[in-house]
């Protein structure tokens, strides 16, 4: 039997096996939209087991809020440069969905934070001194805005002569309606994230590390 | 002989193209028998293995039944945990590991990313039953000064919860007991912890205003 193969009957093999392959890569795929406000730059990490540092290159770039790529299932790190003023963050994802939405609002940078606290101070130690009269026996210490400047949290150090519950207490506040309300009830020594529910849990762990 | 090696390429490929089409046919039968299981580990530099097997962390297909998962890296505690898992049914493991000692610890300050990885894991609510922490209880320390005991109990506040306590301790015991807790890579803030010795100044003459 002679078996021929025309030039036209190997394209087309070549085709298919393209084909094969290329589902294969595209349903391998992933898709991520990145949500955003006041950010400069947007840059995708992968991380690989050498996790991911200066020198590394991004995998992918966004150019606009809203913007969806396309990527390998596997772990990310999408870094975000902000404004002036505002945050920068490193946010980890692990792409095994087949689309996945990130979100990123930037809070305000230390420094901005910082500048902010000063005009703020005095009506939250009044605040402080006239809903828990004891805490006179605490030096109130300065303590750091958070977020957009509406959180505010703190340490008391005690000043007085009980040497068995002389601990340093924490304390959360929260600007609303443009009044700072006190919420911790009561300060504490430590402030759980399961107990204060309603307090974001990153401003919660610093205060806990003031 | 240009017929021949035409001939031998044509069925190489042909050949190929089917391998791809059955493997891929029967890979696609398989999975649907079996579990969709994500594996997820920080540090992501840990080995992990299924039932005696060196896995990727990442998405895996389990067969049907119970499974042993066990992570461990230099320097860290190793974590088993057992996972049954159903046809069709996906299912999660999530396995954050504690550094074992001040090399461990290190590691997770030298490395950022890792650490963030351990976080992100922490700020999610698995129950603390379910993590390390309770293996290394009750622990004690009668250093002077600053003694203290920590132990676990049930939340009353909490129902299925579970408190953290620290007792026989002063305020320089208190202070060290959540140092050790965050020597040992669990983070108070994600704990709820109980001063039993601790009576607060504070608590007697709170007079509102908060929650």
């Amino acid at each position: 039997m002679n078996f021929r193969i025309t030039k036209k009957q190997l394209f087309i093999v070549a085709v298919c096996l393209f084909m094969v392959f290329g589902a294969q890569y595209y349903f391998s795929m992933r898709k991520l939209t990145v949500n955003y406000s006041n950010i400069a730059h947007v840059s995708v990490y992968r991380v690989d087991s050498r996790g991911i540092d200066k020198n590394s290159k991004p995998v992918s770039t966004i150019k606009s809020s809203g913007q969806t790529i396309k990527l390998r299932s596997g772990s990310y790190v999408v870094r975000f440069e902000a404004d002036t003023n505002y945050q920068d963050r490193d946010v980890a994802v692990n792409l095994n969905q087949k689309h996945q939405t990130i979100t990123y609002k930037p809070y305000f940078s230390s420094d901005k934070l910082a500048s902010l606290l000063p005009s703020e101070l005095p009506s939250i130690k009044q605040l402080i001194s006239t809903q828990i009269p004891a805490s006179s026996q605490y030096e109130v210490q300065p303590g750091k805005l958070y977020h957009l400047g509406e959180w505010y949290g703190t340490t008391l150090v005690y000043k007085g002569q009980d040497f068995f519950n002389a601990d340093t207490l924490r304390l959360v506040a929260h600007k609303e309606n443009n009044s700072w309300i006190i919420k911790t009830n009561p300060p504490n020594i430590s402030l759980s994230r399961l107990v204060f529910t309603d307090i974001p849990s990153d401003i919660l762990r610093s205060v806990n590390e003031q | 002989m240009e017929s021949t090696r035409l001939k031998a390429l044509f069925l190489g490929i042909l050949g190929l193209l089917a391998m791809v089409v059955i493997f891929g046919f029967i890979g696609s039968l398989s999975h649907n028998s079996k579990s969709e299981t994500i594996v997820e580990v920080a540090p992501s530099t840990a080995q992990v293995t299924i039932d005696g097997k060196s896995v990727q962390p990442g998405t895996i297909y389990l067969g049907a039944g119970n499974h042993t998962v066990v992570a461990s890296l230099d320097n860290f505690a190793s974590d088993e945990q057992h996972i049954t898992t159903k046809s069709g049914k996906p299912s999660n493991i999530v396995i954050m590991l504690s550094p074992a000692n001040d090399a461990g610890r290190k590691y997770l300050a030298d490395n950022p990313t890792y650490q963030m990885q351990r976080e992100g894991i922490a700020g999610r609510d698995i129950p603390i039953a379910e993590t390390p922490l309770l293996k290394l209880l009750p622990t004690t320390s009668s250093e002077i000064p600053g003694p203290y005991a920590i132990d676990y109990g049930a939340s009353s506040s909490r129902p299925n919860g579970t408190v953290i306590i620290i007792t026989d301790s002063s305020p320089s015991g208190r202070a060290k007991a959540l140092k050790w807790l965050r020597g040992q890579g669990f983070e108070p803030t994600n704990l709820e912890i109980q001063f039993n010795d601790f009576v607060n100044p504070l608590a007697l003459t709170y007079t509102g205003g908060g929650e």
